[in-house]
């Protein structure tokens, strides 16, 4: 995502590189009462898994630590935190990229 | 705003949904009836997990989940038991050291995971506390098309239930 945010000046549309070429599209999406980030796509390496996509938002935010974020992909389904995006692209990518809805909620107490 | 909780006929043919797609996806999830009367049916499936301590060997341990109704909170509940391979059953410290050995230093363990009994079956089970639950089920734009499966599929991963990715698409083209 560091590649990612020194483009962040440019369109929010990314023309993959030679170096991005590899990496998948992410478009996040705010639901629920979280706040929005205003970047919505971004460029992730396909071996980062669900739960380091977590806690980058989780610090972008600099949420609560008692908050804890949620991804969804169609609005339903929550895939584990060990999940690498490739495999998660492969099976929920649409139109090159993949889509994910996140918000944040306290799962205790 | 939606409503998180479910009615008891809501949670039934939903988690008869949930047992349609697992079904389709082969991973053993079964539906358990006592009798008809509420809360008396509920998912069940077992796994093989390897135990997260590793301050000893770590261990292969055989789980049994069981997804039933919680009639006072109105939500899915997520009830487990963990035997060793000798068949000696992990107590409520073992199974906070085996699953989540990241939270030991937490004051909140017993809003978590604690021993209670199971509703239906009335032995003694680790359960994951429901009071947020229908908050997390609420914080949709919409409304969920499966809240077993996406209660499940938030709740899981905590005590290592994890699904299949398959069951993000199956939800959309059923």
């Amino acid at each position: 995502m560091a590649d990612a945010e020194e483009a962040q000046s440019g369109s929010t549309s990314l023309t993959p590189t030679d170096k991005d070429a590899s990496k998948i599209c992410i478009l996040l999406n705010a639901t629920g009462n979280v706040p929005i980030i205003k970047k919505r796509t971004w460029t992730v390496d396909p071996n980062k898994t669900v739960s380091w996509i977590q806690k980058f938002i989780h610090k972008y935010l600099k949420l609560d630590a008692s908050e804890q974020i949620f991804l969804y992909v169609n609005q339903t389904f929550a895939p584990a935190p060990d999940q690498i995006i490739k495999n998660l692209y492969d099976c929920h990518g649409t139109n090159g990229k993949l889509v994910l809805y996140y918000c944040k909620n306290q799962a205790w107490g | 705003m939606v409503d998180g909780t479910l009615s008891w006929t809501d949670f039934l043919s939903e988690a008869r949904e949930f047992l349609h797609l697992s079904e389709q996806l082969g991973d053993g999830w079964t539906l358990c009836e006592k009798d008809g009367n509420e809360p008396n049916t509920f998912l069940s499936c077992k796994r093989k997990v390897r135990s997260k301590d590793n301050g000893t060997l770590s261990t292969l341990i055989s789980v049994e989940y069981h997804v039933v109704f919680s009639v006072s909170y109105q939500v899915p509940m997520l009830f487990f038991q963990a035997h060793r391979s000798d068949g000696s059953l992990l107590d409520v410290d073992a199974t906070w050291r085996a699953f989540m050995p990241e939270a030991r230093e937490r004051s909140d363990l017993f809003q978590m995971l604690t021993q209670m009994d199971h509703p239906v079956l009335f032995r003694p089970f680790m359960a994951l506390h429901p009071c947020r639950t229908s908050d997390v089920l609420a914080q949709f734009g919409k409304k969920s098309e499966n809240r077993i499966l996406t209660f499940i599929s938030v709740y899981g991963p905590h005590v290592q239930l994890n699904l299949q990715n398959a069951y993000g698409n199956a939800i959309k083209c059923k």
